[in-house]
């Protein structure tokens, strides 16, 4: 079975988790909810799977690397981040409202499409807790974003010799570190909650996606525009 | 915010200014959105592609905003400036409006603090207080720093903090944005970016500066020893390989093979394979076939150097080695030109494609002309840069990583305990307060009422 199959099937499963989620948030079914959890948990064992087969046979295609070179992998991955971030949080909050959002989106982008977050209303998690739950994500990915910056500044030093040089995808990824580091001080020192930090993270998360799939609309080195 | 101190008017209010946290928004935010254009308009193209594209007049508007090359543009750098300053003055602020938090060396509890916080953990113990205070004095000695006690009416407060020091995490992260903007400015103040051509077998000493087009001088020459270059299936190029030698008064001193992503660094100075080309032929061995005797004459041809043809064939001069050569308006692809004259009659242009050896017999003429053999050169393109801001800019990232980990997920706690005799029982109760972070507080408190428990029981 190669990798491709597998992660076509996992598309599928996600789609069902996603659906499942939504079913069981609008119509109140908890067991659709827990069934949508299984369902996820199926599809994220898939998606690891489809990860690891995908590496393997770069190896027999002999070339091996880490299956992360294009932006068909780089969303493989992406999806497997949702998906075990989300299962997590929704272990920690016992709430699953939050699936019928993310497994969407993470169904979607295995469907190789994007898509923002949607506005959240009825039985959401109470809005304290969705606050704190924001800024703990964030503090989350601008730590990983910080260094995802570094380590590319590192390599783009040893390949190109220069560490930084205001290529587009470097440009946008620093434009979102802005954002997000705006964020941290708005809250952390100026007491920001609630919407007025909601509205600045879906800024930062619309710069997150626009760094992800819209660079490649403008022109660069980075070789990820290709679907290969 | 400001000490008392400090001169009134314009230097206080622009010290405030720099000491808020609004500015420092208002830049990341500003910093984000400028960002964007030069990611929109292509930066440092040429002038004409430009007028091109937005026309004169919005050509002439993006100029003067510098929009073109905007990173390095005067508004762009002030920006970064202010931010710089930004940061460091809020540091010096807040460090000095914290100073009694951070700097001092024997912290003091207020015990009425204590008692009102949320973080609260209790059990009931039969011994007296002053057993219990001998028995936990160890535990919290192991736990804690600054260990305090006081005694009470009815028992007495232990007090002692950990993690005081992470409250310097975010300093660090401020400290290494500014060790990046220096190791930014000591790249560009003391560093250079360059380009150098050079041809197969050929040795260069000087480079040419990216933006102003200066020549520069390098302290060793570079010798390309060889070039070679290979192909994907598809005809994209797979890998350029350069062989290089560095000479230090004519003496080799290094030797290496640079491809791609793999370069060459010697003295601070660093060498990138970045492209190549052909340098077009100059020499090729031709052959003269006289149709009269059917003797070959084989010549060595320069370009531009008169050939005189034996048994009165008269001359030939080879003009240049072209990429697409027409013949009777059609190309015929890569081809040497050149002209013959016969004693009598008009000089003839010569085409001889490298494709098709026996193309000129199909001239008829008295001498067939045929390229036996001729070398191509390659020239490498090279990037040869220096930057010694680089390693304070590496230990920038070093320390804002570290210090984001210690600013978000460590925290200063300060914790507390009472004990106090109610009858024939003492209550023991354990509270703490931190400054962020509170889920960690809770474990911790819970930790430590664990152990205060087990130091207890018999």
């Amino acid at each position: 079975m190669t990798s491709s199959v597998v992660l076509s099937a996992v598309t599928f499963i996600y789609g069902v988790a996603g659906f499942l989620y939504i079913f069981a948030w609008v119509f109140r079914k908890p067991g659709a909810g827990r069934l949508g959890t299984g369902v996820a948990l199926l599809g994220v064992t898939g998606n690891a799977a489809g990860f690891i087969l995908r590496w393997v046979e770069s190896y027999q295609l002999g070339f091996g690397r880490a299956p992360l070179s294009n932006l068909y992998e780089s969303l493989i991955f992406y999806a497997l981040c949702i998906t075990l971030v989300y299962l997590a949080v929704e272990r920690r909050t016992a709430n699953r409202t939050i699936g019928a959002f993310s497994m969407p989106l993470a169904f979607l982008t295995m469907a190789y499409a994007s898509l923002g977050p949607a506005s959240a209303a009825g039985e959401m998690p109470p809005v304290e807790a969705l606050d704190e739950l924001t800024h703990q994500l964030v503090v989350f990915g601008f730590l990983f974003l910080s260094a995802g910056i570094i380590t590319g500044a590192v390599w783009a030093n040893s390949a190109w010799g220069r560490y930084w040089g205001w290529d587009p995808k470097e440009t946008w990824s620093l434009i979102t570190w802005f954002i997000y580091a705006a964020l941290l001080h708005a809250r952390m020192t100026r007491g920001w909650r609630g919407r007025r930090i909601a509205y600045l993270s879906i800024v930062g998360f619309a710069a997150v996606l626009f760094t992800y799939f819209g660079v490649n609309l403008l022109p660069g080195l980075h070789s990820y525009q290709s679907m290969g | 915010m400001t000490s008392s101190s400090a001169p009134a008017g314009i230097t206080d209010a622009i010290w405030k200014l720099l000491a808020s946290i609004q500015l420092t928004i208002a830049l990341l935010l500003s910093l984000a959105a400028t960002s964007v254009i030069g990611t929109l308009i292509p930066q440092n193209a040429d002038p004409a592609g430009y007028i091109a594209a937005y026309g004169e007049t919005l050509f002439r508007f993006f100029w003067v905003l510098g929009l073109f090359d905007m990173y390095h543009s005067w508004w762009f750098q002030v920006l970064m400036v202010l931010l710089a300053a930004n940061v460091i003055v809020c540091s010096a602020d807040r460090i000095s409006a914290q100073r009694k938090i951070l700097l001092v060396r024997r912290p003091h509890f207020r015990a009425e603090r204590f008692r009102s916080l949320p973080e609260h953990e209790a059990f009931d113990e039969s011994r007296p207080p002053a057993e219990l205070q001998s028995l936990f004095a160890p535990v919290f000695a192991k736990r804690l720093r600054s260990v305090q006690v006081e005694p009470t009416d009815a028992g007495f407060l232990m007090f002692g903090e950990t993690g005081r020091w992470t409250r310097f995490g975010v300093y660090a992260v401020h400290l290494s944005v500014v060790l990046l903007l220096i190791g930014g400015l000591i790249g560009s103040l003391f560093g250079f970016d360059g380009f150098v051509n050079i041809r197969e077998g050929d040795t260069v000493q000087q480079v040419t500066l990216r933006g102003t087009g200066e020549r520069l001088g390098l302290p060793f020459a570079i010798r390309c020893n060889d070039f070679s270059v290979t192909f994907y299936e598809t005809g994209a190029p797979k890998e350029f390989r350069s062989s290089l030698t560095i000479l230090e008064n004519d003496r080799e001193v290094l030797q290496k093979d640079i491809i791609v992503n793999d370069p060459l660094r010697h003295r601070g100075i660093s060498i990138f394979q970045s492209s190549y080309g052909s340098v077009p032929a100059e020499e090729a061995v031709l052959s003269f076939t006289s149709q009269a005797t059917g003797m070959i004459y084989t010549r060595e041809a320069r370009i531009g150097k008169e050939i005189v043809l034996p048994e009165n064939l008269g001359t030939f001069v080879l003009r240049e080695l072209s990429h697409n050569a027409l013949f009777r308006g059609r190309s015929v692809g890569d081809a040497f030109v050149g002209v013959l004259t016969p004693p009598e009659g008009d000089p003839e242009e010569i085409i001889l494609p490298l494709r098709f050896p026996t193309f000129d017999r199909m001239r008829r003429g008295a001498v067939v002309i045929a390229v036996d053999e001729f070398k191509e050169r390659f020239y490498t393109g090279l990037q040869v840069n220096r930057d010694p801001g680089v390693w304070v800019v590496y230990a920038g990232f070093i320390l804002m990583l570290l210090g984001c980990y210690v600013t978000f997920f460590m925290s200063h706690q300060q914790l507390c305990v009472e004990a106090a005799r109610r009858g024939a029982k003492t209550r023991v109760s354990v509270t703490g307060t931190a400054n962020k972070n509170k889920p960690a507080l809770a474990r911790r408190v819970h930790q430590l009422c664990q152990a205060l428990k087990e130091s207890s029981s018999p």
